[in-house]
């Protein structure tokens, strides 16, 4: 059979070039960057570099501050992620079941999407801020010897209360159009056949929810691994002695405030791997469970 | 098994709009009542209230001798099929129907037999496993009744369940509904726009308009006697041909626009404006040009079994509906001879278009 050929035209690849352009210059191009690289030793002053091959991998993986980073990443991810899908659920339910004033809720609560990540961690500063910290009084006030600059698990407990509450506005959005999206009559129909409203929302409306919440999951946890630089870098820039670090926030503080760049490099390739493998994961094992 | 009554149920929406105007019904126990009207005529707010999906705002709604205004939607023990048959799309066949008897805590080998009886009724026996996406429109629906009737409630509500089925299918669910109710004998309520499924469904027709009823009665009834125009002209396809016109001196007869006469059988005060109503059936064509009326053809439809002739009549070109058996054949302009006869006449005041 002859295959129908189009007259190609020159036009569509016009269109998209930009789009091309930005990503080859700012993804592709230092991508590659990072894996060169991570391949080289620089002498201390950046004037010589030879190949070393996987040696900086090797001391990256032996070192214990990239392992101790590595697991305060994962349970700062998995706590961001869980925190603020959870909270933001509830108050999109919530507020999907207010009629009075019920724009005026919304808005307040999506107002926070507005906020720029380093913008939400000078407010969690100024909250905190031993001397004049409205939070920082309170915790103290109730007897808790609060004292996040020294205690790693006090500055653990801010950057992740600061990192859920900037993202619990975004899922709040997602989770309420979710709630939008399903048809009233399968709720209605959901009233006649279940008394319970507790029970109708765990076998009705969150397995209808799911594939938002699926959504919702792996963008938080790319959140949680990459966009809390701006606040982790403005509230606690990783202290007490790198507790609070996760992996991209110690790529930065080794790479430029360091200035060992293939180790930096090195572990910026080690985060690229594992983000793949847990994006692979997610889809292969949680995505099966949603309906759609 | 039951009843349900309504007494002099009223709505009105928080923005002040007044849906229903005191609605006054009994449903007898197994009867099967349809509540049909225009859009936005409240029959399905009605439905709803009683499936207490909708609150009530005065008034008193009945199922049995149980007073229902504040009991949960779960409570009242009825089922109700949607229009879009609102099945749970993450859920098997199998589960959808489950669902609400698990819920009221059945045991898993009763819920197994109710499902599966229902589903052989249905004829659903080899679409458990599948999920609701994977059927038809016509399955789902068939669905959407199985998860009603395991519930074996004491009422059934149905709310356009056939409006999103083609027309053929729709033929065909409406004999099935009929069957099936018939065979449950469960109080059912039903809420159509559809004259058709309304006619041969109902025990006992509610003709609905601007949140008050009509008029209510079994569909013959409503057909011979209407009780006003606007249910005269709701039921009956086509509508029945209404002609403006005035008693004669004699009382004999009733002279229209046009001069001509139709004669009545009943005694009406001389010089009254009545608005005479005649069903495109109960007009016969005169061929020797006796009949009362003369009027040229305008249009004609010829559906096989039958021919709709669409006429016009006298200076103002009023326009009269003919619907003859068979199929026949006019010229455009051609007049013909209308007739038809004084008890199929129905007679209405002009004002306040109540039945005379």
């Amino acid at each position: 059979m002859k295959r129908v050929q189009f007259g190609h035209s020159p036009v569509p690849y016009f269109f998209i070039a930009p789009q091309i352009l930005i990503i080859a210059i700012f993804f592709l191009w230092p991508a590659a960057q990072a894996v060169y690289q991570s391949f080289l030793l620089e002498d201390a002053f950046g004037l010589s570099s030879q190949f070393v091959g996987f040696r900086n991998f090797a001391d990256v993986l032996a070192s214990g501050a990239w392992l101790q980073s590595a697991i305060f990443t994962a349970v700062f991810s998995f706590l961001v992620a869980f925190f603020s899908i959870a909270i933001s659920l509830f108050l999109a339910v919530r507020a999907d079941e207010v009629i009075r004033g019920a724009k005026s809720y919304k808005t307040l609560l999506m107002w926070g999407y507005a906020v720029a990540p380093p913008v939400a961690g000078l407010l969690g500063n100024m909250l905190f801020n031993p001397l004049m910290g409205d939070l920082y009084k309170l915790f103290n006030s109730f007897g808790f010897e609060f004292n996040h600059i020294q205690n790693a698990g006090d500055a653990a407990f801010v950057v992740t209360l600061i990192a859920v509450w900037k993202q619990v506005s975004v899922n709040f959005i997602f989770f309420l159009s979710g709630l939008q999206g399903i048809p009233k009559a399968v709720t209605e129909a959901a009233t006649l056949d279940c008394k319970s409203a507790e029970r109708r929302f765990w076998t009705i409306t969150f397995p209808l929810l799911a594939p938002t919440t699926f959504f919702l999951m792996v963008i938080n946890l790319t959140y949680a691994f990459f966009e809390t630089f701006g606040i982790i870098d403005v509230s606690t820039k990783g202290s007490p002695g790198g507790s609070t670090a996760t992996l991209v926030y110690k790529v930065y503080v080794d790479g430029f405030l360091g200035a060992d760049m293939g180790s930096s490099s090195a572990q910026s390739v080690l985060l690229m791997i594992m983000v793949s493998v847990l994006t692979v994961f997610q889809f292969r094992f949680i995505e099966r469970k949603v309906h759609y | 098994m039951a009843t349900v009554t309504l007494n002099r149920a009223e709505k009105t929406y928080a923005n002040g709009f007044k849906a229903l105007h005191g609605i006054d019904l009994e449903i007898g126990d197994g009867e099967f009542t349809v509540l049909v009207g225009p859009s936005g005529c409240g029959k399905s707010t009605l439905l709803r209230m009683i499936a207490g999906l909708e609150g009530i705002s005065s008034g008193e709604i009945k199922i049995d001798d149980r007073v229902v205004n504040n009991v949960a939607p779960a409570d009242r023990d009825i089922a109700m099929v949607f229009q879009n048959y609102a099945l749970y799309p993450h859920m098997t066949n199998y589960a959808n129907m489950a669902y609400g008897l698990k819920n009221r805590g059945y045991s898993k080998v009763e819920i197994d037999t109710r499902v599966r009886d229902a589903a052989k009724i249905l004829q659903l026996d080899d679409y458990l496993e599948r999920k609701p996406q994977q059927l038809s429109g016509g399955q789902r629906q068939r669905v959407a009744m199985g998860r009603a009737i395991v519930r074996e409630p004491k009422v059934f509500l149905f709310d356009e369940p056939l409006s999103n089925l083609d027309a053929k299918l729709r033929v065909d669910m409406r004999l099935e509904i009929k069957n099936l109710q018939q065979r449950l004998g469960i109080t059912s309520v039903y809420v159509t726009h559809d004259q058709v499924e309304a006619m041969t469904l109902a025990d006992r027709l509610i003709v609905m308009n601007a949140g008050i009823a009509e008029q209510i009665g079994t569909p013959i009834e409503i057909y011979e006697k209407p009780a006003s125009l606007f249910v005269a002209s709701f039921i009956g396809s086509p509508s029945m041909n209404f002609l403006d016109g005035k008693v004669a001196d004699d009382k004999s007869h009733v002279v229209l626009g046009d001069g001509s006469k139709i004669d009545l059988d009943h005694v009406i005060d001389a010089g009254r404006d009545l608005v005479v109503g005649v069903r495109p059936e109960h007009f016969t064509l005169k061929a020797d040009g006796s009949g009362a009326l003369k009027a040229r053809v305008r249009m004609i439809e010829s559906l096989g079994a039958e021919t709709l002739i669409y006429l016009e009549f006298g200076e103002k070109n009023e326009n009269v509906t003919l619907r003859m058996q068979g199929t026949h054949q006019f010229d455009k302009g051609q007049e013909l001879s209308l007739a038809t006869s004084a008890n199929l006449v129905h007679l209405f005041d002009k004002d306040s278009g109540k039945r005379l």
